[in-house]
């Protein structure tokens, strides 16, 4: 036991992780280490923990380990997982920090940090993609397995650790990823934008939009009104779809607490976005 | 807090609070070759491998290192494939100032490990962090391919020595 106290528990299996979970109060799990300048008192690291530092691809969906690395991810390539989600690991920080960094800290830092310093949520960079995608979350604790969808995901409930995540791999003809602010580094001024869709002769059949950082914002209702659109959209379709937009982000944020900027990069990138659908 | 970790192929016991930061308790056990740069993970100078992997050791709690393999310049000196990246740099007229040796030795280390005959482009995304002034990106680049290629020489050279 040291000076301050400061104890850092190793798991080596999942049955660990769930025994310290259960039995230290105040557990920090820890992940990469990247985003978190400090540890707390108790803190479990779960780097060494094969079942979770691993991932296993399918036909229709890859499952992550929350523990593996942002470079093991990159490994499988861009042709073989969603591109959005592969453009968005490219823009995190050094490879070096991404042989370091974890899918799991990345989900869950913004919001741990959040809960401990009493500021407004800052969602990472993965957390765009990921929910533009649909991804589902694996929660679980010694007897309880929860299936969170990311929309609804507001953090891992205590006794519970994360243990998988599943991303879907679909086909989408457009997927644009888009960072905004300071490039490398995670600010208030950081944001993530993404937008997917799909056409079938020239119908809009699926759309996805959705835009993170200290916010989050994704509208079935917007969605919704533009499936079934026919392509190419007009100039005038497009200016009433992003003041629909413009409106929603309204409603849907808190306007004090974030910078007027990125609700105008948000709007510029789905002026951009529906621009490409031709 | 005592943390046991493999330094340079050396089993020892790192006496260090679990919150401080491994650069700092690296250059405490007087390994000078990690340096202190930005302390964001983002220079390249503090960088050792971790597992094999070069990591900033300015970003990570000493904490979490425990059992680890790490491998600081110092040793990894010993290598042969140490000297195939600095004939490379030589050859590219490559003169490191001493600061940033370990970013960019360990990431040459890692293309050379990663690629058998690494693009521009892989290239260009693994060095695009580095902002040194002793050596800029295109030179640093074609020291790095002047080592694959001394790299593939002395595995050929190994491959047709008879036993």
């Amino acid at each position: 036991m040291s000076k301050n106290n400061q104890t850092v528990f190793i798991a080596k299996t999942l049955s660990d992780v769930f025994y310290h979970v259960n039995s230290v109060s105040g557990l920090q799990i820890l992940g990469g280490c990247t985003y978190e300048d400090t540890i707390e008192e108790k803190s479990l690291t779960v780097r060494n923990i094969p079942e979770l530092a691993s991932f296993e691809k399918r036909e229709r969906y890859i499952d992550f380990g929350p523990a593996v690395t942002l470079s093991e991810m990159l490994s499988i390539g861009r042709n073989k997982m969603p591109a959005i989600l592969y453009d968005a690991l490219l823009t995190i920080a050094t490879p070096s920090v991404r042989n370091l960094a974890t899918l799991g800290g990345n989900i869950c830092g913004g919001t741990y940090s959040a809960q401990n310093s009493g500021q407004g949520t800052q969602k990472l960079t993965l957390f765009v993609p990921l929910l533009a995608l649909d991804a589902r979350l694996e929660l679980r604790n010694q007897n309880e397995t929860r299936y969170v969808p990311f929309s609804k995901f507001n953090g891992v409930p205590t006794g519970f650790v994360l243990t998988k995540i599943r991303v879907p791999v679909d086909e989408w003809e457009i997927a644009i990823y888009r960072r905004v602010g300071p490039s490398n580094i995670i600010s208030p001024l950081s944001a993530g934008f993404a937008f997917l869709a799909d056409t079938q002769k020239n119908i809009l059949t699926n759309i996805r939009i959705a835009f993170a950082g200290p916010i989050v914002f994704r509208s079935q209702e917007l969605e919704n009104k533009v499936i079934g659109t026919r392509l190419p959209l007009s100039e005038r379709t497009i200016q009433m779809l992003v003041d629909e937009s413009d409106t929603l982000y309204d409603e849907t944020v808190d306007s004090k607490n974030t910078k007027p900027i990125l609700k105008a990069q948000f709007l510029n990138l789905l002026r951009y976005s529906l621009e490409q659908l031709t | 807090m005592k943390i046991p970790v493999i330094l340079n192929q050396k089993k020892i016991v790192l006496e260090a609070e679990p919150s401080e930061k491994l650069l700092v308790v690296l250059r405490r056990e007087k390994l000078y070759s990690v340096k202190c740069g930005c302390g964001k993970g983002l220079c390249g100078d503090c960088t050792v491998l971790l597992d094999g992997h070069p990591v900033p050791s300015c970003t990570i709690p000493v904490g979490m290192v425990r059992d680890c393999k790490i491998i600081t310049l110092e040793f990894f000196q010993t290598f042969p494939i140490y000297s195939d990246i600095i004939s490379g740099f030589a050859q590219a007229g490559i003169h490191l100032c001493g600061y940033c040796n370990a970013g960019k030795i360990f990431t040459a280390y890692e293309v050379l490990s990663t690629y058998y005959r690494p693009d521009r482009e892989q290239l260009y995304s693994a060095i695009n962090m580095f902002d040194c002034c002793c050596t800029d990106r295109d030179t640093l680049a074609n020291g790095i391919l002047y080592a694959v290629a001394a790299k593939h020489t002395r595995e050929g050279r190994h491959k047709n020595v008879k036993k």
